[in-house]
């Protein structure tokens, strides 16, 4: 019996969610990192122009404050989850190799996981000590 | 014309293919400002490599800041961080153009040309006036930055 409002089965509509198994999940994902960027980057790299060639002492205290330290670790955070986005995409679109793919998506993804938290640690780190 | 992996399985020749980069006229404010966004994208991959370097230069302590500093203001640092600036400016400006193409506004021809100049442009343009900025800010700021 068939949805009168959609071609899809309902064992299709059960089941996978599309090829991808996650439905638009991604696609959602990458819009909300793409517009939450907007205002966090700009904030991001003008603070950065400021800081730019500035003593250590000074970022240092740039980095205690509260409000400066957590919008700047939310806009690192969000930088490195559109770029896990990005760069599956782009292994997807150019790596047709399946073994050659999975190693690839392998090693960006556990690079871009260890930078990640590389990074927030530091930030956290610096700001509370 | 090269093999698929289908093909060296079954041992068949390699088909041919259609051409496409060869033939087809590529606009520039489509196809040419799109590979621009990737290669934009994997720029600041590296950039963020930078990013975490910076981080950790901040946890470590002075020295290490003060090496970090040293590499950006080497030539090649000047550089890198020129460039992963307008490629940052950029790809934001591009992806700002790209939701309203997922919003479904602006698809015609002549629309995407106007948009597409306006995102080059303003990207040049942002890139200058952050640069200047961050080459005037050089007094000490207060604590708490902007």
């Amino acid at each position: 019996m068939a949805n009168k409002d959609s071609i899809r089965s309902p064992l299709g509509a059960a089941r996978g969610m599309g090829s991808a198994h996650q439905g638009s999940h991604h696609w959602w994902q990458h819009k909300m990192t793409t517009v939450a960027n907007i205002p966090l980057v700009t904030w991001a790299m003008i603070s950065i122009a400021l800081l730019a060639g500035q003593p250590y002492e000074v970022v240092r205290a740039w980095l205690m404050t509260p409000l400066t330290a957590v919008l700047f670790m939310l806009t690192v955070f969000n930088l490195f989850l559109h770029l896990k986005i990005d760069m599956q995409l782009v292994i997807e679109d150019y790596i047709a190799d399946k073994s050659i793919r999975l190693g690839a998506m392998l090693c960006l993804q556990a690079a871009i996981v260890v930078c990640c938290t590389l990074s927030l640690f530091s930030l956290f780190r610096a700001a509370i000590g | 014309m090269s093999e698929t992996a289908a093909q060296r399985q079954t041992g068949m020749k390699p088909r041919p293919t259609s051409p496409h980069l060869t033939i087809y006229r590529l606009p520039f404010t489509g196809p040419f400002m799109s590979i621009m966004h990737r290669g934009t994208e994997v720029a600041l991959a590296f950039g963020l490599i930078l990013l975490t370097w910076w981080c950790c230069a901040v946890l470590v302590g002075p020295d290490a800041y003060n090496t970090f500093l040293e590499f950006t203001r080497s030539i090649i640092g000047r550089i890198m961080m020129l460039g992963w600036t307008w490629s940052l400016v950029y790809h934001t400006l591009y992806d700002i153009r790209q939701l309203f193409f997922d919003m479904g506004k602006g698809f015609s021809l002549p629309v995407i040309a106007q948009t597409g100049i306006m995102v080059l442009l303003a990207s040049f343009i942002v890139t200058a006036l952050v640069w200047l900025l961050a080459m005037t800010a050089t007094a000490p700021q207060v604590v708490g930055g902007m």
